[in-house]
């Protein structure tokens, strides 16, 4: 787990979940590999204690799966597969591998990028 | 979790699909307001925390962005006293549990997020005979 | 026996509630110009509002939250807004005309001029906005909205040529003085006026208002799947009657004064007073229906507290948006703009803004975490999916229709 406040500009600093959402992703080599698509929160109990797990990743600066990223959202068959072929890009940055967050620049630096685990891996 | 169950808190929450633009209700099941963007605090270990709820056009304004965005922000800003006006907050504590909605402990008049409402009840609708009857 | 007639009471109220000014023009200017050879698109129409009303109806019982309130969780801010704007203007339009509607058929009985009336209509609509209750509006205004079943008898005393009719409806083409635009035109404009959103709207938001429950699903699909057919066989008797006496002579309805000449025909005065007073009803239930939504989709889309079933005073914002919204009617229809005219361009709009609508319903009612057991099943997705392809492809055609045909002209 990352313990350096740097990341995020210091202990008690707010911000908008709506900052993160549509930033710029960077890999170490420069590349982009997309933008900031949802954020994933764990944790608990009570919402307070719940922090960004990890950042779902893909090619458009906004995009959503409408649901159907989880296995038990079946129909209709013809939207699933329209909204899951858009997305199928779609890759997961644990907090782990966040390196640095720009704020101001909108931009997140990551060390890797995984598959979609979870309920969020489309099949 | 559809429905009437009592609502709790899930495992893990999409922001965008699980809390973002949900309704959030009061203690006597009143709507609110919408949770129009969420408020994340650094802790100590470096982690982002959910700090609040966030509504209102201040929040909602930035979120919808381009020109239909910027005028919400704008005319909100106008609208307002305060030198810098920040959007009604409601502090992730008071969050009892989500279902299909997101539930708080305090009442929509505690909240005091609902400023417009109160401005429209006090100066228009209470004016009209009537106002305080239930169907 | 009071849960039968609870059910009975639903289903009529339905009939008489979805049949509105848009429909009443429609068909019958359809019928006068196009006989019956655009039937087939109310069928389709009322199928497809079945289908819609039905999902969204379940939504609201299963998982307690209306039709707007779900447009902005699936489509988000930006794209939400937009549907926003573009769906409270058609129910705003629709809401105009439905009020034009009323004062129309007042004047119709008085001979008073309708612009005189706008104002006493409003006013009355807005009291019964502001303190009478839900359901006295909504079974007061459906029943008496029956007495259009008028149209049918008078088809039956018209005793027309059966197999002519028929005819016309298997014809499937626009005729020799219509082209295949303008033929296509009016089937986007029957299309829309059997499928408007503030129809779904209402619906949902009733719903939510009277706590339906799981329960209550059975109940809810008999009012939709009886109820919305049966009024959309009133709408095709208009069509059919007007497609029985204007049709031959060569007229075309421009004006809602020439609706009732059909049963005035068949019936005599009686005939004609009937219709009005179903004219009435119909479309003042249909200007509470649509008031209502205005308030109703903005209230839900910004999360403010709305309803009929709490005071005023708890829905400050709900109800000031309604009076607003009466009043800007007013001023505008005091301007001596045609009703009917509005009503035609309503109904094609309403057409245009249905995607948006229909597609975050469609795909919350397949979610489980909203609907747990009752999601789509099988037949609800095959429907579902036919009419998202027709409703894109009907809301694409709309506007180069309405360009190339000069607004069906």
């Amino acid at each position: 787990m990352r313990t350096d406040p740097a990341v995020t500009g210091g202990p008690g600093v707010r911000h908008r979940i709506s900052e993160l959402l549509g930033s710029r992703v960077r890999l170490p080599d420069g590349s982009c590999p997309g933008f900031v698509n949802e954020v994933r929160l764990a944790g608990g109990p009570g919402l307070q204690s719940y922090v960004v797990d990890g950042l779902v990743v893909g090619s458009r600066v906004q995009g959503s799966m409408l649901g159907y990223d989880r296995r038990e959202v079946l129909g209709p068959r013809v939207l699933r597969a329209v909204v899951r072929l858009v997305n199928r890009d779609l890759s997961y940055a644990p907090w782990a591998s966040v390196r640095r967050i720009d704020w101001d620049e909108r931009v997140v630096e990551v060390e890797r990028l995984g598959p979609l685990t979870d309920e969020r891996a489309p099949r | 979790m559809p429905g009437r169950d009592e609502p709790g808190f899930r495992r893990q929450y999409d922001a965008e699909l699980h809390l973002l633009d949900r309704q959030i209700v009061d203690r006597d099941g009143r709507p609110v307001a919408k949770v129009d963007d969420i408020e994340l605090a650094v802790r100590a270990d470096g982690r982002l925390a959910v700090a609040a709820l966030l509504c209102g056009p201040g929040a909602l304004g930035p979120r919808t962005g381009g020109r239909p965005g910027r005028w919400t922000t704008a005319i909100w800003r106008r609208l307002r006293t305060e030198e810098d006006p920040q959007p009604g907050r409601i502090d992730a504590a008071l969050v009892t549990g989500t279902d299909n909605a997101v539930h708080v402990s305090a009442s929509a008049d505690e909240l005091r997020v609902d400023g417009l409402e109160r401005w429209v009840r006090h100066y228009v609708v209470d004016r009209i005979p009537g106002a305080g009857h239930a169907d | 026996m009071k849960k039968i007639f609870a059910v009975a009471l639903g289903i009529l109220t339905a009939i008489g509630g979805f049949v509105d000014i848009g429909d009443l023009v429609t068909n019958a200017l359809v019928g006068s110009r196009f006989g019956l050879s655009l039937a087939w698109v109310v069928v389709v129409g009322v199928i497809g509002i079945v289908v819609f009303s039905e999902m969204s109806g379940r939504v609201a019982a299963i998982s307690g939250r209306a039709t707007f309130d779900l447009v902005r969780e699936r489509l988000g801010p930006r794209i939400g807004l937009a549907n926003l704007l573009a769906s409270m203007g058609v129910t705003f339009l629709t809401f105009i005309a439905e009020i034009g509607g009323v004062a129309l058929a007042i004047e119709i009985a008085t001979s008073v001029n309708e612009v005189l009336w706008v104002p006493v209509v409003a006013a009355a609509l807005w009291i019964v906005l502001w303190r009478v209750r839900f359901s006295v509006l909504e079974n007061v205004f459906g029943l008496v909205g029956l007495a259009l079943v008028v149209f049918a008898v008078a088809l039956w005393k018209l005793d027309p040529d059966w197999g002519a009719l028929w005819a016309q409806v298997t014809s499937f083409s626009p005729g020799a003085d219509n082209t295949w635009t303008q033929y296509c035109y009016y089937a986007v404009a029957l299309f829309g006026a059997a499928l408007t959103p503030y129809e779904v709207f209402f619906f949902s938001s009733g719903g939510v208002e009277e706590h339906w429950g799981e329960k209550d699903v059975g109940t809810m699909r008999l009012n939709v799947f009886l109820g919305f057919p049966l009024g959309g066989a009133l709408s095709l008797a208009v069509a059919a009657v007007t497609a029985v006496v204007f049709l031959p002579a060569g007229v075309e309805v421009e004006s809602l004064s020439q609706v009732p000449l059909p049963v005035a025909i068949a019936l005599g005065k009686i005939g004609v007073a009937i219709a009005l007073l179903g004219f009435f009803a119909a479309t003042f239930g249909a200007a509470c229906e649509t008031g209502l939504s205005v308030g109703y989709s903005i209230a839900q889309f910004y999360g403010w507290s709305w309803g009929k079933f709490v005071a005023p005073r708890q829905a400050a914002r709900f109800h000031a948006v309604i009076l607003l919204s009466t009043l800007v009617a007013v001023a505008v229809l005091l301007t001596t703009v045609d009703p009917v005219a509005v009503t035609e361009y309503s109904v094609v709009f309403s057409a245009l803004a249905l995607p948006l609508t229909y597609l975050p319903i469609l795909v919350i009612a397949n979610d489980p975490d909203y609907m747990g057991e009752r999601v789509n099943g099988r037949l609800a997705n095959v429907l579902g999916s036919v009419y998202l392809v027709v409703i894109l492809v009907v809301a694409v055609a709309a506007i180069p229709l309405m360009i190339l045909t000069r607004g069906g002209q």
